[in-house]
């Protein structure tokens, strides 16, 4: 190591004095403060005391400010738990968490899965590996997420009205209960169905207990098969029906599809043998005998309005010809008249597919549910496509006991468990006296509703998204639900309930567990955990079971009561509809909004008739207006006033009411929606009959506006000018034969050719070299029964716009299902047709908007980018297929708006509460801007994501839109047509039934429709005979 | 100085006025108290107006929605009254540039008046274009202005971007045109007040110091001359670009290459019409008849004849044209127009501005005050539902008819077109009252020439010709003294 020393001045060399000096200090120059302070400061420096001052001063000061009250911001972290050994799932931001439930509402269950972020439901989404529904889905159980946050839900137990606490509930209620059964007090569970094995046996102790008896009812009965089925099988229980198994159908007032018994089991399993392909050309065949249209009736290949008081004779008939060609005892023959022919012809194809043929009706009467087992059982059809072996346990309720129930005056004690008599059966005024006359009356209802809302006692029971629960929603198939979210409010599961006050302190958890584990045994655990909690996972345990019972016809035609009885006046349907069914979701927005896939209308009540009937009565139809005639109905001594809608297709001279309206006490989204049909239901041999006669239809002078989701319900265009040939614009639902399609699989589509070989351009189009997203809708498959609707209203935080923006036709749905009428207006056939963003390649409303706020992607989806928009609404002019919706007011409560700008008619999002149902991926539109569907944009990007972390390439089918997942009979395709193995591409390039919507008119779209095609043998009539026509 | 014109001419000064006179009749319009007439119309028209500004602020506060549109039914009464403003407007510009190139001397009369209509239509169709949005307080993203929004930049391709260029380029020109005129009557007025009341100083503001050099009437002759360059095409492009709106998208009615032409056409004919509207009043309420005669009404109302029939011509061809075109929605579209719901609107815009001007072709009619007010009357009545027949029938029912509905206006709407009503009878009235209504130079500069005193001289030097034929003289119909 060298030890020289570099100098570096020569000043270090000599080490001058000056230089040793300056190299002491740190600082070379002297500091200039004082240059620029006077002299005075430099004499007197602060003195210690002055520092002390100025010290204390400042102290002071900052304890002052400091102390003034800031507000607390309280904020809880996300719990990371770290323990590998714990099973729960870690929360993470932004990552979604989903937990195997299962929705079952009484008539319909399907396995789910429920979507959660940040610990909030947010979605419900079907399990595409339940073994019965697979990942069906419907727009009740899509918006029951909703109904979650509903702010009418009670937060505490109640007495007479004032909260109290559950140590109350539980020191009160035990002991009016055994004071009531000491003296042998009759003491009554009402409740509705219920496939809860772990509400079932709370029930079993409470029973025991207090020597309770339980009266089950359904609002919409079915209890005459039930009674039907004992007498036919042996036993009352419901069967399943095998509808994929039949290639002949034939439906009596059964909404199989829609809103009767296991319509998402019925919708999938009927799905499966109505698409044909090139390759399978086959379908089966459907025939319909309906009073009022249904999504069902729509679906039929035939369909034959029939009164209800028809139904009898015309199953008579059936019977009598299937009977004549199998060998059987007839029935004592009836005029049927002009439904001969079809009686006949439905016959013959019966017994030529017997075996695969299945007749069902929806009518909860004895004699006709006898009636169709009498027919089933000739024809072959239990163990072929009726499983008796495996009943389904919906509708167990039991309309003579319920009566019973309604008169007896000796009710001491009443629980109604979930059941809401006073608004849902026709008995409103007997119950009312049960609860004034019982000494104790408590409900579990979740509000104070129609019932609750008189009861001393309301102990609020869990929403299903809040409990565990054991089900068995059919023989073969247990299903759990499990908690997606804690309890938001002080309300406690009703097993729980029950069994605490049978003594019995287990938490719904340990009571679920108790059951579910036995039942779980035999399933392989995974990931560490117990069979039980693998069970759970899956959502579901399925033992197949294959088994059938016999009818004895015999015996089943000894009950049928032949005779006949003339109807009086006109006949009045009272029905569910898909969006209310029997109105127990009535305080839902989503639903309420929902237009009926039948009718179109929504937020309220109305009465159904026919073409005819309407032409007769003067009413004005074919005329776009929202503005509606109201009429008296008039049943008796009751009579409701609701408008009148024409629904082509109802039977002559019956009148429809849809149920599950008019409810006064379930929240401000059900008010003012009409009258409660409920209160015009009439007893028929001792079950509640769902049709009536001797009703009188009087129009009054009044109109009301209401929501219309479509004004104008033909493909034909409506315009008089002499000479001027009425068009059809049938390319736009491009339709066919089941005939033709066996010849050629363009049929129906022959034109798409020669408009293909004209299109042309001179601009060159987008280019999209990664993905070419698309989709594709099965116009086939759809059934319209709006799950796709409601799934992608909850996933894309759809605005509710409220009953008046509805009728001012400002519905904000993304996705709508167009509904079209051809052929004869009193039995129309009908084409449903989901229509959402096309998302045109050469989209017109991209190169008008001035600021550039929607525009395409590399990836072919038409963009909105929702902060550029000015809101001149251009874009939407200018969409062909009128799928732009503009935010008319502010339907969120934003906050940067002053709150008295707040949209006050549609008041449904503004609730903290209520808004925790918001997708936090997709953005919550301002007022004035556009929005439209996006392709789920969320789920592309996380779908990419996903794969992307992975290191492989994205499968076709990993990402799926909420549409499409919802949809029950897999209408929906979407995918990315540059991959050449993706279905898509296949339907887009291979299929000879795809067609773009005004294709000729070179927009390009990336949505594809697929050729409807009717299992008719006659061609379809293309006109529709308005009312101006028919009036000229 | 002044050149010879034929004395079969008609004078476009009656009156035997002298320069002194010509400014004492239009300075005294804008002196003396303010007459009962105009307090009362300026009040009533301020109420309107203001009653508007509530409906705009109320649409502001709460949205759209407080309108009659709706999903399908984007545009309604806004686009139409916009359209129906800016057609308004035209017939200022057309007045000031296109008569001022082709020497049409009568223009001098209706100038000023229909150059500060322009300006006052255009404000009125100015406040739509920025309230039919949904987010007013976001409109300034449609000016491409560098910003930090990265690649976001307006959107060249949209006809609404080439309609704020378009609109806003005419404002501009027509304000300055319309100034430039006033400068020089601004100082008559202000030579015509006291020296240093508040009155003289505030025309001597606006007159810019104007002392009637040779220089400053040079310049302000090139000036004038320049601007009219500028303005004659903008005459034409303004309300194409507005057709553009509708000619450059896809709805069936809209997509129509003959809206151009057919849509300049109309606002000519609707602005003559507007003209005629004003100034039919304010000639006789301003007693300026001398100025604005009989002649001056019906060169406007062959305008009005030629245009209407025009715009008739063009009816007819887009029937025509949807027919051959053997486009089916397009078909329906008209179809829908003739015979459909809205159809009332079809056939009263048919007959208010194809049947009715052909009344023109009537001379007595022509030359009829009281039958030329009615018909502006029906011809603005008329144009204002071309608009709506095009914008509204139109959207309602396209391309799907599950899609098809119906429209009806709310009162707010109605309240914001009653209120740019007011608002532009508001500024009309000011302007009459503070402003020369006639443009006093431009009408000297033809006194000379078009006087009815001087048209007497012309005669006796005719007569004086070898070649005059005496038949002539029963040619001329008009009274000369």
């Amino acid at each position: 190591m060298s030890n020289n020393k570099y100098w570096q001045s020569l000043e270090q060399l000599e080490e001058t004095p000056e230089y040793k000096e300056k190299a002491a200090k740190e600082f070379q120059d002297e500091l200039p403060v004082f240059d620029y302070v006077d002299d005075s400061s430099k004499v007197e420096s602060t003195g210690r005391r002055d520092f002390l001052k100025m010290l204390g001063f400042s102290v002071s000061a900052a304890a002052i400010a400091s102390s003034c009250k800031i507000p607390v911001k309280k904020a809880i972290p996300y719990v990371f738990d770290m323990d590998a050994s714990s099973r729960m799932p870690e929360v993470l931001p932004g990552i979604a968490d989903y937990f195997a439930s299962t929705w079952y509402d009484g008539a319909d269950y399907h396995n789910i899965l429920v979507k959660t972020r940040e610990n909030r439901p947010i979605k419900i989404e079907g399990n595409r590996k339940g073994p019965y529904t697979e990942g069906a889905t419907t727009a009740r159980s899509q918006a029951s997420v909703l109904s979650l946050y509903d702010t009418m839900r009670l937060t505490d137990p109640t007495k007479g009205g004032e909260s109290i606490t559950w140590e109350e509930v539980d020191k009160d209620i035990p002991a009016k209960l055994a004071a009531i059964a000491a003296v042998g007090g009759r003491v009554v569970v009402l409740n509705n169905s219920s496939a809860s094995l772990v509400t079932k046996k709370a029930l079993e102790a409470f029973k025991s207990k207090y020597n309770a008896e339980v009266v089950t009812y359904d609002p919409v009965s079915l209890s005459a098969m039930r009674k039907a089925n004992a007498i036919s099988l042996g036993s009352s229980i419901i069967p399943s029906y095998l509808f994929d198994k039949a290639q002949i159908i034939v439906g009596f007032n059964c909404d199989f599809l829609g809103t009767w018994i296991t319509s998402s089991e019925n919708t999938k399993r009927y799905s499966k043998n109505r698409v044909p392909s090139k390759e399978n050309a086959t379908m089966s065949r459907h025939f319909q005998f309906q009073s009022n249209v249904t999504i069902t009736g729509s679906a039929a290949d035939y369909k034959y309005p029939i009164k209800p008081s028809e139904e009898k004779a015309v199953l008579m008939a059936l019977y009598n010809k299937v009977a004549a060609a199998k060998g059987g005892a007839s029935v004592p023959s009836v005029n049927i008249g002009g439904l001969q022919e079809a009686v006949e012809r439905v016959a013959k194809e019966l017994v030529a597919n017997q075996g695969a043929s299945l007749v069902v009706s929806g009518t909860n009467d004895v004699n006709i549910q006898l009636l169709v087992n009498a027919i089933n059982g000739l024809l072959g059809s239990y163990g072929a496509t009726i499983d008796a072996g495996s009943p389904v346990n919906v509708k167990q309720g039991n309309d003579e006991q319920l009566v019973a129930l309604a008169k007896s005056k000796d009710v001491k004690a009443i629980i109604f468990m979930g059941a809401n008599p006073v608004y849902d059966t026709p008995f409103a005024k007997e119950f009312e006296a049960i609860i004034k006359s019982a000494e104790l009356s408590i409900s579990t209802a979740d509000r104070a509703d129609e019932t609750a809302s008189l009861v001393q006692y309301i102990t609020p029971d869990n929403h299903y998204l809040e409990s565990w629960d054991v089900l068995e929603p059919k023989s073969g198939l247990i299903a759990f639900q499990q908690p997606a979210i804690n309890q938001l409010f002080a309300t406690r599961q009703v097993a729980e309930t029950l069994s605490k006050w049978a003594g019995n302190n287990s938490t719904a958890y340990d009571l679920a567990a108790e059951i579910g584990g036995p039942l779980s045994s035999g399933v392989t655990a995974e990931n560490g955990g117990t069979s039980w909690e693998t069970a759970l996972q899956h959502g579901f345990v399925a033992s197949a079971k294959e088994a059938s019972g016999s009818v004895n016809v015999g015996a089943t035609l000894a009950a049928v009561d032949a005779a006949i009885s003339k109807p009086k006046g006109l006949e009045l349907v009272l029905f569910e509809t898909i969006p209310m069914g029997d109105g127990k979701m009535a305080n839902n927005a989503y639903l309420q909004e929902m237009p009926d896939p039948v009718t179109r209308s929504s937020w309220g009540s109305y009465v159904t008739v026919s073409y005819s009937f309407a032409m007769e009565n003067g009413l004005k139809v074919m005329d776009s207006s929202t503005n509606l005639p109201i009429a008296r109905i008039t049943v008796g001594d009751k009579s409701v006033e609701v408008p009148v809608i024409i629904s082509y297709g109802q039977a002559q001279s019956t009148l429809g009411i849809p149920l599950g309206y008019g409810r006064d006490k379930a929240g401000p989204a059900a008010e003012d929606s009409g009258a409660n049909a409920f209160a015009l239901l009439a007893l028929k041999g001792g079950q509640i009959s769902f049709s009536t006669d001797g009703a009188a239809f009087e129009l009054t002078d009044s109109k009301v506006r209401r929501g219309f989701a479509q004004t104008y319900h033909t493909l034909q265009e409506d315009v008089n000018l002499p000479g001027r040939p009425r068009r059809f614009r049938g390319h736009i639902v491009k339709e066919a034969n089941l005939a033709a399609f066996k010849e050629s699989d363009l049929a129906g589509n022959e034109d798409r050719a020669n408009i293909q070989h004209h299109l042309t351009t001179l601009y060159k189009g987008y280019d999209s070299p990664g993905h070419h997203w698309s989709m594709a809708v099965d116009l086939n498959a759809c059934i319209g029964c709006g799950a796709c609707v409601m799934s992608c209203n909850v996933e894309n935080n759809i605005p509710v716009v409220g009953r008046k923006e509805a009728s001012n036709t400002r519905s904000m749905h993304w996705i709508r299902i167009d509904r079209y009428y051809s052929g004869n207006p009193d039995n129309p056939d009908v084409a449903f047709q989901p229509l959402m963003c096309q998302h045109c390649d050469n989209a017109p409303c991209e190169n008008v908007c001035p600021v550039n706020a929607t525009n395409h992607s590399s990836e072919g989806l038409n963009q909105m980018a929702y902060n550029r928009c000015i809101g001149t609404k251009y874009c939407a002019n200018n969409c062909p297929f009128k799928v732009r919706k503009f935010n008319w007011y502010d339907y969120n409560g934003n906050d940067s708006f002053g709150a008295w700008t707040n949209h006050k008619a549609a008041p449904y999002m503004f609730e903290d509460l209520t808004r925790m149902v918001l997708n936090p991926d997709v953005t919550v539109r301002s007022r004035g801007v556009i929005e439209k569907c996006s392709f789920c944009v969320q789920r592309i990007q996380a779908g990419k994501l996903q794969a992307k972390s992975a290191g492989r390439p994205l499968e076709d089918g990993e990402i799926t839109t909420a549409c499409q997942t919802a949809c029950p009979t897999n209408a929906i395709s979407f995918g990315d047509r540059n991959n050449k193995d993706s279905k898509i591409h296949k339907i887009f390039f291979e299929s000879g039934r795809n067609y773009h919507l005004y294709e000729e008119q070179h927009f390009l779209p990336n949505v594809g429709y697929q050729v409807k095609i009717r299992n008719k043998d006659e061609q379809p009539e293309k006109t529709f005979i308005g009312a101006k026509e028919e009036q000229a | 100085m002044a050149h010879f014109e034929s004395p079969l001419r008609e004078p476009l000064i009656t009156g035997n006025k002298t320069y002194k006179q010509v400014t004492d009749d239009i300075v005294a319009a804008t002196t003396g108290n303010f007459s009962l007439i105009w307090l009362v119309s300026t009040g009533v028209a301020g109420l309107i107006a203001l009653f508007g500004v509530f409906c705009l602020a109320w649409t502001v506060c709460f949205g759209i929605g407080t309108w009659g549109v709706n999903s399908t039914v984007g545009w309604a009464w806004d686009i139409t009254n916009f359209v129906w403003w800016v057609g308004i407007g035209h017939a200022g510009t057309l007045i000031s540039a296109i008569l001022l190139l082709f020497r049409q001397k009568w223009r001098t009369g209706v100038n000023r008046a229909a150059e500060a209509m322009t300006i006052f239509a255009v404000v009125c169709a100015g406040i739509f274009v920025l309230l039919h949005t949904g987010r007013p307080w976001d409109v300034f993203f449609i000016f491409p202005y560098p910003n930090t929004r990265g690649p976001l930049w307006t959107n060249f391709a949209s006809p609404l971007l080439w309609d704020v260029f378009a609109i806003s380029t005419y404002l501009t020109v027509s304000l300055l045109f319309w100034y430039t005129g006033l400068v020089p009557d601004f100082a008559t007025v202000r030579d015509r007040s006291e020296p240093g009341s508040f009155r003289w100083k505030a025309y001597n503001f606006l007159s810019f110091g104007w002392i009637g050099t040779a220089k400053h009437w040079e310049r302000w002759e090139s000036l004038s001359l320049i601007l009219a360059g500028l303005a004659t095409p903008l005459v034409l492009s303004v309300h194409t670009i507005v057709s553009f709106d509708f000619a450059t998208s896809i709805v069936p009615g809209w997509h129509t290459t003959i809206l151009p032409p057919y849509f300049v056409a109309g606002a000519i004919f609707s602005g003559f019409a507007m003209v005629q509207t004003l100034m039919l009043v304010a000639r006789v309420v301003m007693k300026l008849e001398d100025y604005i005669t009989v002649a001056h009404i019906e060169s406007m109302n062959k305008i009005i004849l030629l245009t209407g029939t025009m715009v008739g011509t063009a009816y007819l061809t887009e029937l025509f044209v949807a027919w051959y075109s053997g486009v089916g929605v397009e078909q329906y579209a008209f179809a829908n127009r003739i015979a459909g719901p809205l159809n009332w609107s079809y056939w009263i815009m048919m007959s208010c501005n194809l049947i009715f001007p052909q009344f023109f072709w009537v001379k007595s009619l022509r030359r009829s005050v009281a039958f030329t007010f009615f018909a502006s009357i029906v011809v603005n009545i008329g144009m204002w539902f071309e608009r709506f027949v095009i914008i509204v029938t139109s959207l309602h029912r396209d391309y799907l008819p599950s899609s098809w509905t119906e429209y009806s206006p709310t009162w707010v709407e109605v309240g914001i077109y009653v209120g740019t009503g007011g608002i532009f009878m508001t500024l009309f009235l000011l302007f009459s009252r503070f402003f020369p209504a006639v443009a006093i130079a431009e009408v000297k500069s033809i006194l000379k020439v078009s006087g009815n005193q001087y048209r007497k001289k012309q005669l006796e030097t005719v007569k004086n010709d070898p070649a005059y034929v005496a038949d002539a003289e029963s040619e001329i119909k008009y009274k000369i003294d």
